[in-house]
């Protein structure tokens, strides 16, 4: 990279660009910097941002789907300091990919490297903290890559029902069982008053969101243990949903579930003079043992 | 059309109670459809007079009905015959007499269904025969003409409970096809007539043999005048009219009415009647739901719905009626409060537990209008489908496990869903998931359904979502119980023929008794009658289980 004449207008703009990012506290968007810098055509405006983020002396981040630009701090551009353009390349495509990450296969497609060429520079990266490998949960082994200050979405990490990767059933059991005795000693509670007698029991260490109640609350009115029904709530003034003890729960058994064929695997394979005969069937032998 | 393991219980059932050849008469219509005697013989070969035998049996019991189709007047080589038509579903029925018999015993007392037993044994029956039936258990003169008042009695009151009626006609006649159509009969005709005949929703077999042979409405339930006391009695209207006439005038009308009675007596005397199928179907609807109902919300409730059945139950046309007669609080109040069960019941709950019914969620009633403190008729069809969807799914549980059939109501809910979608509301992780549906799909309680999104079907541009189609599933389920109620039967013919030994020394012991021969040699040794004790009780089971499946049948081939 050629240094740069300290008095072309080109390092003019890019040092104005750079003091006005360090000025502003949450950074400044692009809309800002042309509001600041009327006289200046918008492509010029553009490479100048360019060379500033490939020195790492600007870092880009996203709020509220708006573009900001601020400086970045020391100890950044340390990590940055010496990587080369396919290291760079890389970096960017990770950054891309924002907090769903990107697997090898996809790295080596878009940036057109070799195998053995990508795995050293994930090496690098993830050493320098640039970069951090997740495990997801879709599929156990496959680990995708994201910037290292990046939280994972929770459609990787599963969010609240995985423990380490790994589906946490009797969590999600626990909590089913708090909910359900809650609403059976209740008789009538909404999403909130369940949260909240949640919490207080103990029964989960980690913090639930709203909707992670709900998403439990739900399997108990598909399960038809539970129903939800919007009933008029002085409190709020307005209609609320309230969940309660469904008086359509499924039967325990039948007259069907309650004689071997009704709940047998070879149902369909049995027949009087075939192998498999209610004369010869072992569950009917077991039944009809007293 | 029923099902194959429909079919094949019903065979099962023939055989069983009529023997090999009634039984090798009856597969033969059952599963190849409607035949003539000649077709029959060819089939079955058996002689014409054991034919003739066989579909007497299956007629007298009402498994099978004949009619007749006339020569077609343009093609005179055509000439009348006979059909015969297997009805399935009556025989199925069969099934359900025990039930009809504890139902009208417990209405009706002992005679009533002393009556209905003889009906059920011979199928068909004139009054006559009814009463020499019961006369022919006793020798006292006295005891009989009591005995044969008790069972006038009983028939009248069967017959005004509808659970007794006219049998229907032995050999009603097809009526040839209309006017227009004889009349042109072109060859375009025929083939129009064709093309129209596929098209229009086609009349089943069964179907068209039931319609041809129904009695009218107003003859079925028309009690015989021997019943009602008429002979002897006060002189009728026509009698007293006459009276004011011309002597000879009168002798001669009178001579002309006594001939006309006796004939109409005699034409009495032939007409025989049979078990009304239709009203226990009826009868066991309104209590299965009365029952749902009242379970799940509660006994008001429950009296509420079952009073507004029973009031309706005149209006209702066919068994599986959508809708019950309107009924208003305040009649259902007045019927209750004059009830010996229900005297406490305020207006006010009553109101309440019809408005809780009336709900988005229950939707077991709807409100007519607001006559009487609002009035109500009861959603029958939706109970009935609430009551299937409940044992399907308790039925899912029992034999896919909790997750199955939170997955089978939650695509109840959301009609179709992917199976990523299915697996986050259901909370189970995507490889169980995939692993449920696709056990669910196999078992044909769920249904997977693509949709390419674009013409070339590939995989990654194809959602593929799954639903649960409640007709197609009810269908399979039942099928899958006449299956399984065909196992029950089957595997306590087996028990019984691996006692049978066992059980004619039994027999024998007990026919020893009966003739008196107290201390018989013959004794049981005490393995022999452990083994007995074992027997009675896996029939005792096999044989409850099979009422009990045969209720729930019911719920799923008539209501
Ligand atoms: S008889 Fe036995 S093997 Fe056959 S369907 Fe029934 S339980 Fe299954």
């Amino acid at each position: 990279m050629a240094k740069a004449d300290p008095d072309s207008a080109v390092f003019r703009l890019e040092e104005a660009i750079a003091n006005l990012c360090q000025e502003s506290d949450g950074g400044v968007t692009q809309k800002m910097l042309q509001d600041e810098l009327p006289d200046i055509p918008l492509e010029e405006l553009g490479s100048a941002l360019n060379v500033l983020l490939s020195r790492h002396q600007l870092q880009m981040y996203t709020q509220a789907s708006t573009l900001y630009y601020k400086p970045v701090n020391q100890e950044d551009r340390v990590r940055f300091r010496g990587l080369g353009s396919e290291e760079m390349l890389v970096y960017q495509i990770i950054q891309a990919s924002q907090n769903m990450g990107i697997w090898t296969r996809d790295l080596k497609l878009r940036s057109n490297l070799q195998q053995p060429q990508i795995t050293k520079i994930i090496k690098t990266l993830e050493g320098r903290r640039l970069i951090k490998a997740v495990k997801s949960v879709a599929s156990k082994n496959r680990k995708v890559y994201m910037l290292y200050e990046i939280e994972p979405s929770r459609e990787i990490t599963g969010g609240a029902w995985y423990t380490e990767q790994e589906f946490d059933a009797e969590f999600i059991g626990v909590l089913r069982e708090a909910v359900k005795k809650f609403v059976e000693n209740q008789g009538k509670v909404t999403l909130e008053e369940i949260a909240a007698f949640v919490k207080s029991s103990g029964a989960t260490k980690v913090d639930l969101r709203l909707e992670d109640y709900q998403q439990v609350a739900n399997t108990l009115v598909y399960d038809g243990e539970v129903e939800e029904i919007s009933e008029f709530d002085p409190d709020e003034d307005a209609d609320t949903t309230f969940y309660r003890m469904s008086p359509m729960s499924v039967p325990e058994t039948n007259a069907f579930t309650s004689i071997p064929c009704g709940v047998c695997p070879v149902l369909h394979e049995c027949s009087d003079d075939g192998l498999i005969s209610p004369a010869t069937c072992v569950y009917y032998q077991e039944w009809l043992q007293f | 059309m029923p099902s194959k393991h429909a079919k094949k219980l019903a065979c099962e059932i023939v055989v069983d109670q009529f023997g090999e050849q009634v039984g090798k008469v009856c597969q033969t219509l059952v599963f190849k459809g409607q035949h003539s005697l000649p077709d029959l013989g060819r089939v079955t070969e058996l002689t014409p007079p054991q034919l003739r035998n066989c579909v007497l049996v299956l007629s007298q019991h009402n498994c099978v009905q004949a009619y007749r189709v006339e020569p077609d007047a343009e093609n005179p080589r055509t000439r009348p015959q006979v059909l015969y038509v297997a009805l399935v579903s009556r025989i199925l029925q069969r099934l359900r007499f025990p039930r009809m018999l504890l139902h009208v015993k417990e209405e009706l007392g002992p005679d009533a269904e002393a009556v209905l037993e003889g009906l059920i044994e011979h199928g068909r029956l004139s009054v006559g025969q009814l009463v020499e039936r019961a006369s022919a258990r006793t020798e006292d003169e006295a005891e009989r003409s009591a005995q044969s008042e008790g069972v006038k009695e009983a028939f009248k009151q069967l017959v005004q409970a509808r659970y007794v009626e006219k049998a229907p006609q032995a050999e009603p006649v097809l009526p040839p096809a209309s006017e227009g159509d004889t009349k042109k009969g072109t060859r375009i005709n025929a083939r129009a007539r064709a093309a129209a005949a596929k098209a229009s929703v086609v009349e089943s077999e069964e179907a068209r043999a039931v319609r041809l042979s129904a009695v009218s409405d107003f003859d079925r339930f028309r009690l015989p005048s021997s019943v009602l006391g008429l002979e002897n009695g006060a002189p009728t209207a026509a009698e007293t009219k006459a009276l004011s006439r011309t002597k000879r005038k009168r002798e001669a009308e009178l001579a002309e009415q006594a001939a006309q009675a006796a004939k109409q007596k005699a034409d009495e005397e032939e007409l025989v009647w049979r078990v009304n199928y239709d009203e226990f179907t009826r009868r066991f609807r309104h209590e299965a739901m009365s029952e749902f109902v009242e379970e799940r919300m509660g006994p008001t409730a429950g009296a509420a719905v079952r009073t507004m059945l029973t009031e309706t139950r005149g209006q209702e046309q066919s068994v599986a009626e959508k809708a019950s007669g309107p009924v208003s609080v305040e009649a259902i109040h007045t019927i209750l409060r004059s009830s010996p069960a229900g005297s406490a019941l305020p207006k006010s709950s009553i109101r309440t537990a019809l408005e809780q019914l009336a709900e988005e969620g229950s939707a077991m009633v709807t409100k007519e209008n607001e006559l009487g403190g609002g009035t109500y008729a009861v959603d029958m069809a939706h109970v009935v489908a609430e009551m299937r969807e409940r044992e399907l799914e308790s039925v899912v549980r029992n034999r896919f496990g909790q997750g199955a059939c939170r997955i089978f109501r939650l695509l109840r809910m959301k009609r179709m869903l992917e199976q990523k979608q299915i697996g986050e509301m259901a909370m189970i992780p995507i490889k169980d998931t995939r692993q449920l549906l696709y056990t669910l799909l196999k078992g044909h309680y769920v249904s997977l359904q693509e949709l390419a999104k674009t013409a070339d079907h590939v995989a990654s541009r194809t959602f593929y979502l799954w639903r649960v189609n409640i007709p197609q599933v009810s269908e399979h389920a039942l099928d899958e119980m006449y299956h399984g109620a065909s196992n029950l039967r089957n595997r306590l013919q087996h028990e019984l023929a691996q006692e049978k030994e066992l059980l004619s020394i039994c027999d024998d012991m007990a026919a020893g008794n009966a003739a008196g021969e107290h201390g018989s040699h013959v004794t049981l040794t005490s393995a022999q009658r452990e083994r007995l004790e074992q027997f009675r009780q896996v029939a005792a089971v096999l044989e409850s289980s099979l009422l009990a499946l045969e209720k729930m049948i019911m719920l799923f081939s008539d209501f």
